[in-house]
């Protein structure tokens, strides 16, 4: 049924609208502007402040009266602006002034009407009782727990009986909605008041209900805390609040969406539940739980986040101030009687942390109190000791508590100096390193899954099947099966990928159907037809630039054809759209004026070429991040600078040409350098996968640095015998070729079309292949200290092990010297297996030989991950630990009868003297001597230590930057068997992905050569990070030719080129300089 | 260098305490708020003994400053009761003969303490203090404490007697077949 309409006149104007409206309403149809305080489109009309009185007449008679209460009716006059409204309106306001004189709002709102004082006798409320708490808390939020009490002069807003309220659900509705921001809850609820923390900011920002859940979140849209959100707390039938609701623009709140169950079939499952970190609360002694200046590792880094809550300012949470002294407590939640792990990485972050702390922040003092400084991965005692440099301290001390500084607000750590002196520090922030934990659905994952955890809750993996966990085809990467770090949580993930790949290999390509696209048009000899859609983003860019006028203005440039602007470019309707529209106006060029081409120019491309244009015809301007982001506060100027934008995409489209990419084919083929654990097990699952492998070793044996160890930390799996079973399947395997005795010679080509020169026994064999894995191991460091070489007596770890693997042992007292070479000048990094070896060996010979006096003579035990109870253990069987210093090693001096070893211990403060029958050092693991040879061979690079380096050494830690070559094992730095393993599987993974296709598809914007102009000088091929032009001989000329495969069109070579005659397809000169000109509107 | 690991033994033994799992994370002689006054820190004698120096342990003042405040034991990563320990390396310290030499005072004190409740079945304060100021003859000491106490009306003249004074005797008698008398009375 139809809502009546009534007809109306509002200060000579006729206004028709619903009959149930107000004439505040309809005040606000025709535009004409009202001053409220009380009213709220959201609640019904309460006539509270009397500051929309206006005057109106009916039958003759005229009234003042509130126009939020008053229902329109029928031929009904209202005047608005009379001397008479104004000046009662202007006494309302003083009255309101002069109950509230400190009230911002009111004041506003007061001087809209022209009142600045009040000749009322001032009172100092804060409440208005206005009356729109009361009505939100019990119409939109259901609850009723707040309301009006008393009258005339004693009237108030507050609670039932003025006792806290348990009904009040501490929403926050109310101080939300009062305009004079009089509310405070404290007083008026009996729930704790608390704001509920943002997740992503670890608690120290507050979020409502809805909210987004940060700004990387795919997909970025808000998502309902239905444990906090008041519409779902209440009972339905209340149908609280819907706030959301009525805000949205676009309709897009849907409360009744439920969990969708979907059922996948599938043969393989990966489990990446990541980690959560240890709550500090438990530890009382440290602060987290009372002081606002003790916070979590994870914390801090949101402190030190340019997009966190201090905006990268280094800030303490009471007060706002800088902080100005740091400190950060290590191994909290680790390493102790609950957590008898090491959780690997907050050495590195609280010592990052400080490193960016005081880049921020010129200045500021950060100490880190630590046991062990457990800086073992690739790159990170080099970081360390960079860290010493600038100026962090670190106190090798694990302090007991956090105590308030009485009489003032900053924070105390007692500690234990290097001599063994109790000292104190004081600082205004401390920050907890705390520990990982299994996350927490775990167990839950566990039992759905049906796979094991360890004793610790993490899931259980055996050291030979690091990402296998207990059940098959259930595989596991990241933190979950054990804390890890970046570069080998990335490993992982790849491992677990060519896992499930090898399992999966039969059904490869299988569901995959291929994309039709039309035919392309061809467009040569035509003129510019361009199309322009400019977006709004939503309000991203429409809340700024004015999106209408920048469409229409692109309307008005020469050779466009057609403009409109979207709501949302990037939707799929407007991608039906785009596509009929390029047909209707036989659009040859398009333009998205819209966000960064790193969000949506794949899309655009591809919408492009579904409607049989080439897709390199298409252009986009930024004028999101570039325009409408940085330049909020300037909507003019920013619409001027987006019209700007278009100008000079149109300027460019105009010079578009179409662009071909040639696949090149791909011979899918492996060759796998270096027959150790890691070249086998890579061989292997590629093989498994059903490629074709070619695996080289130089010794006339497979097995590597394996063949040395006997057995391991964990006792459970024996490497001799499972190194057998790695060889058998290997040289079982039909897919796999093994070459021993045979060194790679010549390797020539590149991704997906190899040739290779493989010499056995003088001869040479070429190989075709479509990648490269390095896995040619590392060796031990010979060492010149310490005796070795000129005593017996005097052994490394490998060599214990085979003793000890025999049988024997033959010394009393032992003795061993760790970081033999390792972590000095040179070689400035650690060797990450010795401190493991030397306790395994150490528990070893308790075991064996008990009675024998064992001695480990440290710098720093790393033990990291689960491998720290070992070294629990080893002390618990009297393995004396005795920490030196690099400026004072052990001594070592031999006569007939013992070995005398002297070493000073920092605990007892003396020199002690050791009377050894056997001394064992952990030399450094170095490169192999000919590594550089190998890298020059492949055209790879090293790092300065001398192993190969990888593209990058978090994201990309098994690739090289040079396509189809990748890196595992030994090669790639120190490691155990485990994470040889995970980094071996990784690069099978990661070759997978080009030796699965029949294709590799190029870049289409890359350099291309004008041969004439050429002058062959090689400037380009020198620039070229990827070794993609090479200087040929043609017709007797030298040119440089660009390879298709290997450009990634980075566009180095085109600016070193002296001659111009290498340009970047897509960015020649002529469209840039087009650009310009456009831009500055040269002619 | 020597390395006679029955001292160790024998304390692990005696305290119950797993010390040689002890990693040197100082914890314990960071909160220990005694610990500056120790010759010996808390984690050093850990490793004296460690190392079998008994001598040295047993004959410090360190062991006497221990008030078994027990923040050491609460705190440490591995569970390690280090005032649990102390109280054994006192009872070895006594045994040894070296424990007057040391602290005497401290120790007399203790015996005095303990004596009186042998002998009342609950410590009375008076004759506890006269008998200890008479044997150390450190008079002043807590005398200003004694007498505000005394104002106070905090210390009865009387010993309260109670009703298992007896069973407290037979506990003593126990104690001392079992760990030996003091050192005083034998």
């Amino acid at each position: 049924m139809q809502m009546s309409e009534i007809t109306l006149t509002i200060d000579q104007q006729q206004v028709t609208l619903r009959a149930d409206a107000s004439v505040l309403e309809a005040c606000g149809e025709i535009g004409i502007k009202i001053p409220t305080l009380c009213y709220h489109k959201a609640l019904p009309a309460y006539g509270a402040c009397r500051l929309c009185l206006v005057e109106t007449e009916l039958g003759g008679r005229t009234r003042i009266q509130a126009s939020c209460t008053l229902p329109v009716s029928e031929g009904l006059i209202v005047r608005t602006d009379t001397e008479r409204v104004t000046k009662t309106r202007r006494v309302m306001a003083e009255l309101l002034l002069a109950r509230c004189p400190g009230s911002d709002r009111v004041r506003e709102v007061a001087a809209e009407i022209g009142v600045t004082d009040t000749r009322f006798e001032e009172k100092n409320e804060d409440c208005i009782l206005c009356g729109l708490c009361t009505r939100v808390c019990s119409m939109l939020m259901g609850s009723g727990a707040i309301d009006f009490g008393g009258r005339g002069d004693t009237r108030r807003v507050g609670p039932a009986y003025d006792k806290h309220s348990s009904i009040c659900m501490a929403c926050g509705a109310c101080a939300q909605i009062c305009p004079a921001n009089a509310v405070d809850l404290t007083k008026v609820s009996a729930r704790p008041v608390r704001p509920v923390g943002a997740d992503y900011d670890a608690g120290l920002v507050a979020r409502s209900s809805i909210y987004i859940p940060y700004q990387q979140a795919i997909p970025k849209i808000p998502v309902i805390d239905r444990s906090t959100c008041m519409h779902f707390l209440k009972p339905a039938e209340v149908d609280a609040c819907r706030a959301c609701e009525s805000a949205c623009p676009a309709g897009a709140i849907d409360y009744t969406q439920e969990d969708e169950m979907v059922d996948l079939q599938v043969g393989a499952v990966v489990l990446a539940p990541g980690f959560c970190l240890y709550d500090a609360a438990e530890k009382l002694e440290m602060g987290y739980a009372w002081s606002p200046d003790v916070v979590t590792s994870l914390q801090f880094e949101r402190i030190l986040s340019a997009s966190g809550p201090y905006e990268g300012q280094v800030l303490r949470p009471s007060n706002g101030e800088h902080a100005k002294q740091i400190a950060f407590l290590q191994c909290i939640g680790s390493r102790d009687d609950d957590h008898d792990y090491c959780s690997s990485v907050c050495c590195m972050y609280a010592t990052k942390e400080a490193i960016i702390a005081m880049e921020h922040q010129p200045g500021l003092e950060c100490s880190i109190f630590f046991m062990d400084l457990r800086a073992f991965g690739k790159g990170f005692d080099a970081y360390y000791e960079r860290a010493k440099e600038l100026g962090v301290r670190f106190i090798r001390c694990r302090p007991s508590s956090v105590e308030q500084i009485e009489g003032s607000d900053g924070l105390r750590v007692k500690y234990v100096d290097e001599e063994g002196h109790t000292a104190s520090a004081d600082f205004d922030l401390v920050v907890l390193s705390v520990g990982l934990k299994p996350p927490e659905e775990a167990k839950e994952l566990a039992d759905k899954f049906g796979i094991e955890l360890d004793g610790y809750g993490f899931a259980s993996t055996k050291a030979i099947s690091p990402v296998v966990t207990s059940r098959d085809g259930v595989y596991v990467c990241g933190p979950f099966s054990e804390p890890k770090d970046i570069p080998e949580t990335v490993t992982d993930a790849s491992g677990a990928a060519a896992q499930a790949m090898s399992l999966l290999a039969e059904g490869r390509h299988t569901l995959v159907t291929q994309k039709e696209y039309p035919p392309e048009k061809d467009i040569t000899g035509q003129r510019p037809r361009i199309g322009v859609f400019v977006c709004h983003c939503g309000r991203n860019i429409g809340g700024v630039v004015n999106v209408p006028e920048t469409a229409e203005f692109a309307q008005s440039l020469p050779d466009v054809v057609y403009a409109e602007h979207n709501l949302y470019t990037c939707s799929s309707d407007t991608q039906v759209k785009i596509r009929e529209l390029i047909k209707e106006h036989d659009l040859n060029r398009v333009i998205v004026a819209s966000c960064t081409p790193r969000t949506h120019e794949p899309l655009f491309r591809d919408t492009v070429r579904e409607a049989g244009l080439n897709p390199y015809l298409f252009e986009m301007a930024n004028i999101r991040d570039q325009c409408s982001w940085v330049h909020m506060h300037e909507p003019a100027a920013a619409t001027e600078k987006a019209k700007d934008l278009v100008k000079m995409a149109v300027a460019k489209a105009r010079l578009l040409e179409p662009l071909y990419i040639t696949p090149v084919p791909v011979t899918s083929v492996a060759l796998v350098i270096g027959g150790g654990v890691a070249g086998m097990s890579a061989a292997l699952n590629m093989a498994d996968q059903g490629f074709p492998v070619h695996l080289v070793e130089r010794t006339p044996e497979l097995g590597g640095n394996l063949r040395h160890i006997y057995y391991l930390l964990n006792e459970e799996d024996d490497p001799q015998s499972e190194l057998e079973k790695l060889v058998s399947k290997i040289e079982a395997h039909p897919n796999v070729t093994v070459w021993l005795s045979s060194n790679v010679a010549r390797v020539d080509g590149f991704v997906g079309n190899f040739a290779s020169t493989i010499v056995r026994d003088g001869e040479e064999n070429v190989v075709e292949h479509g990648i490269i894995i390095v896995a040619t191991g590392a060796t031990e460091y010979v060492p010149t200290e310490y005796l070795y070489g000129s005593d017996e007596r005097v052994i490394t770890q490998r060599q214990l092990e085979e003793r000890l693997a025999s049988g024997e042992l033959g010394a009393k007292r032992v003795v061993m010297v760790q970081c033999v070479g390792s972590r000095e000048d040179g070689r400035m990094y650690c060797s990450r297996v010795c401190c493991s070896e030397a306790i395994k060996n150490a528990l070893k010979i308790k075991a064996e030989h008990p009675g024998t006096d064992v001695f480990v003579l440290y710098r720093d035990v790393r033990t990291y991950g689960f491998r720290e109870k070992y070294y629990t253990e080893a002390r618990r069987q009297g393995v004396r630990f005795v920490r030196y210093e690099p400026e004072n090693k052990p001594a070592i001096t031999a006569d007939p009868e013992r070995l005398h070893v002297e070493a000073f211990d920092p605990i007892l403060q003396t020199t002690l003297a050791i009377d050894a029958d056997l001394v064992v050092l952990a030399p450094a693991v170095v490169p192999h001597e000919d590594a550089a040879d190998v890298a020059q061979m492949l055209k790879v690079p090293l790092t300065s230590e001398g192993f190969f380096l990888e593209a990058h050494m978090k994201l990309r830690p098994v690739d090289f930057s040079a396509d189809g070559v990748f890196l595992a094992g030994l090669a790639h730095s120190p490691k155990g068997i485990d994470e040889s393993i995970a980094q071996a599987q990784a690069t099978a993974a990661r070759a997978a992905t080009i030796l699965s296709k029949d294709e590799y598809t190029p870049e289409a914007i890359i350099a291309c050569v004008d041969e004439e102009i050429c002058a062959g000088c090689g400037l380009c091929a020198s620039v070229c990070s990827y070794d993609a032009p090479e200087i040929v001989t043609v017709r007797g000329r030298r040119v440089s030719r660009i390879n298709q495969a290997l450009c990634k069109g980075c566009g180095a070579c085109a600016s070193a080129c002296p001659s111009g005659a290498i340009q970047q397809l897509g960015f020649r000169p002529k469209q840039i300089t087009e650009m310009v000109s456009a831009a500055l509107e040269w002619e | 260098m020597t390395l006679d690991t029955s001292f160790a033994t024998a304390v692990q033994e005696r305290s119950g305490q797993d010390l040689a799992v002890c990693y040197h994370c100082l914890k314990c002689t960071a909160g220990c708020p005694l610990s500056s006054h120790m010759d010996l820190k808390p984690n050093s004698i850990l490793r004296m003994i460690q190392y079998g120096q008994r001598e040295r342990v047993l004959k410090s003042h360190a062991i006497w400053f221990c008030v078994s405040c027990m923040t050491c034991g609460v705190r440490c990563p591995n569970e390690i009761d280090i005032s649990a320990i102390m109280d054994t390396l006192r009872e070895m310290a006594i045994e040894a003969g070296y424990a007057y030499a040391a602290e005497k005072k401290v120790v007399q004190l203790h015996e005095e303490f303990v004596r009186s409740i042998k002998l009342w079945g609950r410590l009375h304060e008076v004759t506890f203090y006269i008998g200890y100021m008479a044997r150390s003859l450190d008079i002043l000491a807590s005398l200003p404490a004694g007498l505000t106490l005394l104002a106070r009306g905090k210390l009865p003249f009387l010993p309260k007697r109670i009703k298992g004074a007896k069973q407290i005797k037979r506990l003593y008698e126990r104690a001392y077949k079992t760990k030996g008398q003091l050192a005083e009375e034998e």
